[in-house]
């Protein structure tokens, strides 16, 4: 396996106190301490650390740099950078100049940041997903097919968003996450007399547990629930009551009328997987703080069985008092699956 | 933590996946609400109106209650049968349902006439073994005699003279074939005064099957003994076909009861004496005809019997008048109404405080209504037809009671009359639409109109002649009575999901009113897949 390499050149000054030793370079091995060796103006790199290294207390600085340095080769599979000459930070410059009661080589150096082929990940603290997609709900009773036809599933737009975080080391990751969906399906006459349609939508609220088996390889489990609103199709597709020819040849008294609102409750439960371009694929070779992907779940969803009623949607005026029929209950609990586009902050 | 490489390979599964599950969401069950319904009908019972639901092998009853529609499906056969066709009972308390098989390869379907209830949904089965296409009601409403009418063949092979006889009292079905002459039966005739007809001590219920040139007599009452036997061929005229029927039920009169008929095609009226059958071949009663001919001359088209006193008269309707014959004798004398007559009736009517009989005849197209009283008539002398002219000539004519009649003008559609004999009033009435006869129903005194294609319904009280309008949201296809409840219901055009108006019959107002819109779809998505 090929580790991400992760790189960060910082300007350093060492003080030797026998002429002649070692630096650390030329003992072939050389570790960074995660300690703030940097300088403030270097703050903004954050240095990644080895697990396994050990951190070098800093050394005080007596004398003014005097010489640079270049680093000898690394060895095998090290690298070494040397450091620029002349190159400073304003912190140790200022330091480098006061005088040393002992007459030591004063050498200015370059620290160098060995990257291992092992992996050195960024940690991940929090990790923020931002999905959109698509889909298909298919109720499994026929009763829903009233709304869609001879198609039982309709398309849906998705858009959540996901905060989780990492159990320790094991790799889980569980956060919560909320989201809106909305379906909504093509239009369709009930025996080819009534044009019955509702628009879902949905706002869900969750909670993920997944679990990076490979870097972009994520599998999940998903447990939501929430409110659908159920709503009915667009104004200009309702039906009219009465399309009667009155003795002038006009229409007779309309009557439009719609499908009765409702407001329901869902659980869903799905399990999935987050594809996701692995982080050492990206530029920053200690690990990217953003990925991006897809997502692709399947599961069942849980809904109440409610009335579809048919209502009037605008009462005409003097017209004779109509009733309305209720079409019989909606079983709207079934197999739902989606598919999406994520973004991934962390 | 350590992470493994997520190779080319894997990328291409994942892709499949993904667009294998998008395409899983363009497919799916095919679903039953996309079927177009097949309903039929509606038949009108006295509270309710019955609709053939052909799609869900269903019949749907809806019941208009208090301002509310009461919806009832009623499951009838299967897939593999279905109902031809539905009539209300005579006195409109049930429907009857003729269910046969769907097509030759359903083997296994027996054809019933089934009896629903119309209050408390009961069904009685009959199985009639036939898919007849034709039913007749007695008057009684006891018996139902099932054939093939006219038209074609419902199956390849059919036996065009069998026929069913239900009754509806005992619940017995008979199956006979009538046994004539080689005609087919055209129609099925119960005279009036053929039920409980006395035949030489014996009462019997008379049908008369009727086929050109023929006739066959059947005793409902126990047809597998008196059955089809009684055919006889009466007329010298091979197309001979029977206009009218009457009975003449047995008196102090004449003895014997007697069936008269006539035809445009003869100059005669036949008339049958039933007498008792002697020397039968078996031990069942049997009965038979003595057949005579009442000379009457050429073109009389209506005949009616009526008991003068002491003399049993035949009137037959011809010409410009009347002729009076009686049946024992066969002397006759005319009574000329001075203007052509077609049809006429008898209705009961007082003449100096006792009870008479008044003969109504008009002519299709004429101007005048005449009526004769027949009471201790005698001869032609001091007989004088009243006329009740009517301003426009003569339409369709309804005997709305024993009193009322209701005549549609020839020459005006919007125009109308109500002739109220008891009263000698006359009540010329004008409708902003055509009107049809055929829409106007008497329920409490009150004569309810509606025209189909037109969104208004009328009442005339026929005691004061005032009319009340009433005028829908929506124009209706048909209008029904539906009595024991006193409702007035329109069903509206293009009402393919079910589209009625419900009205207070004695009160017609649009705030007494309710309309119903989509009953046809209720429930609708409450059916499981096995019901559909």
């Amino acid at each position: 396996m090929i580790a991400s390499i992760s790189l960060v050149t910082s300007a350093l000054v060492f003080t030797f106190a026998p002429a002649g030793a070692p630096t650390t370079a030329e003992a072939g091995v050389v570790t960074v301490s995660p300690e703030p060796l940097v300088s403030a103006g270097e703050a903004a790199v954050a240095p990644v650390i080895s697990p396994d290294s050990q951190p070098i207390a800093p050394v005080e600085l007596n004398a003014p740099p005097a010489l640079a340095v270049a680093a000898p080769s690394a060895a095998p599979g090290v690298i070494v950078e040397p450091i620029v000459s002349g190159a400073q930070s304003p912190g140790t410059l200022g330091m480098a100049s006061e005088a040393s009661s002992v007459p030591v080589a004063q050498l200015e150096m370059a620290a160098t940041r060995v990257v291992e082929e092992e992996v050195i990940p960024h940690d991940i603290k929090w990790r923020l997903d931002l999905g959109v997609g698509g889909g298909s709900y298919a109720a499994l009773d026929e009763s829903y097919g009233v709304f869609t036809g001879e198609m039982t599933s309709v398309g849906r737009l998705d858009i959540d968003v996901g905060l989780s975080f990492p159990i320790g080391d094991s790799g889980l990751y569980l956060g919560g996450r909320v989201g809106y969906r909305m379906f909504e399906s093509g239009f369709y006459d009930v025996h080819g007399l009534f044009p019955a349609n509702y628009r879902q939508q949905e706002i869900s609220f969750g909670a993920r547990l997944g679990v990076a088996v490979l870097d972009g390889v994520e599998p999940y489990v998903d447990m939501a629930g929430g409110p659908t609103l159920w709503r009915s199709a667009r104004d200009e597709e309702v039906d009219l009551v009465s399309t009667g020819v009155d003795e002038l040849g006009g229409m007779s008294t309309l009557v439009p009328i719609a499908l009765a609102d409702r407001t329901l409750g869902f659980v869903k439960g799905t399990a999935g997987v987050q594809l996701y371009i692995p982080r050492h694929w990206l530029p920053r070779k200690e690990g990217s703080r953003v990925t991006a992907g897809i997502d692709v779940n399947v599961g069942y969803v849980w809904r109440p069985s409610f009335e579809v009623t048919v209502v009037e949607r605008e009462p005409v005026e003097g017209a004779i008092e109509t009733s309305l029929p209720t079409f019989g209950s909606v079983n709207a609990s079934g197999v739902t699956w989606s598919a999406g586009l994520f973004l991934r902050v962390m | 933590m350590n992470y493994r490489k997520f190779g080319t390979r894997s990328w291409r599964l994942a892709v499949s996946i993904f667009v294998g599950g998008a395409l899983s969401g363009c497919v799916g069950d095919s679903g039953y609400h996309d079927e177009s319904l097949n309903i039929v009908g509606p038949v009108a019972t006295d509270r309710s109106l019955v609709f053939n639901d052909k799609t869900h092998d269903e019949i749907l009853v809806a019941k208009p209650i208090a301002g509310t529609l009461e919806v009832t499906r009623i499951k009838i056969g299967n897939e593999s049968d279905e109902v031809s066709w539905m009539q209300p009972t005579v006195d409109r308390d049930g429907v009857l349902l003729m269910n046969i098989a769907t097509d030759a390869k359903q083997e296994n379907v027996v054809e019933q006439l089934i009896r629903v209830d119309s209050n408390t949904l009961v069904q009685t089965s009959y199985d009639v073994g036939a898919p007849f296409n034709a039913i007749k009601l007695s008057k009684d409403g006891r018996y139902g005699v099932l054939y093939f009418g006219e038209g074609l063949p419902s199956q390849p092979l059919q036996n065009v003279n069998q026929a069913a006889i239900v009754n509806f009292v005992d619940d017995s079905v008979h199956l006979i074939t009538v046994d004539g002459f080689g005609g087919s039966v055209r129609d099925v005739v119960f005279p009036e005064g053929g039920m409980g007809m006395d035949v030489a001590g014996v009462s019997r219920d008379i049908a008369v099957f009727v086929a050109v040139g023929e006739v066959v007599i059947v005793d409902l009452a126990d047809p597998e003994v008196n059955d089809t036997q009684v055919g006889f061929r009466f007329d010298t005229s091979a197309s001979f076909l029977p206009s009218h029927v009457l009975a003449r039920p047995s008196d102090d009169l004449i003895e014997v009861p007697a069936l008269f008929f006539v035809s445009s095609s003869d100059a005669d009226v036949t008339m049958l004496s039933l007498v008792e059958k002697l020397n039968g071949s078996d031990d069942g009663e049997r009965f038979t005809v003595q057949p005579g001919l009442l000379p009457v001359g050429l073109g009389t088209t209506d005949i009616e019997v009526y008991r003068g006193n002491d003399v049993p008269y035949l009137l037959s309707i011809r010409g410009y008048g009347v002729l009076f014959t009686n049946i024992t004798t066969q002397g006759s004398f005319f009574v000329d109404f001075g203007a052509p007559l077609e049809t006429s009736y008898l209705r009961a009517s007082e003449s100096n405080g006792a009870p008479s009989t008044e003969l109504v005849a008009w002519d299709y197209a004429g101007s005048s209504l005449h009526t004769l009283k027949l009471r201790n008539i005698e001869s032609a002398l001091g007989r004088t037809p009243q006329s009740i002219n009517i301003s426009s000539r003569i339409g369709d004519l309804t005997v709305l009671d024993d009193d009322r009649v209701l005549v549609a003008s020839y020459e005006n559609q919007f125009e109308f009359y109500i002739i109220d004999f008891e009263r000698d009033f006359f009540a010329p009435l004008t409708w902003g639409v055509p009107f049809d006869l055929k829409s106007a129903t008497v329920m409490n005194n009150q004569l309810l109109v509606g025209v189909p294609g037109h969104d208004r319904l009328g009442s005339i009280d026929l005691d004061t002649f005032d009319p009340t309008e009433i005028e829908l949201d929506s124009p209706f296809e048909s209008m029904h009575v539906l009595s024991a409840t006193g409702r007035l219901v329109a069903l509206h055009e293009g009402s393919s999901y079910g589209y009625l108006t419900d009205v207070d019959a004695r009160d017609l107002s649009r705030d007494g009113a309710s309309s119903h819109w989509g009953f046809f779809l209720g429930g609708d998505l409450d059916r499981n897949e096995e019901e559909n």
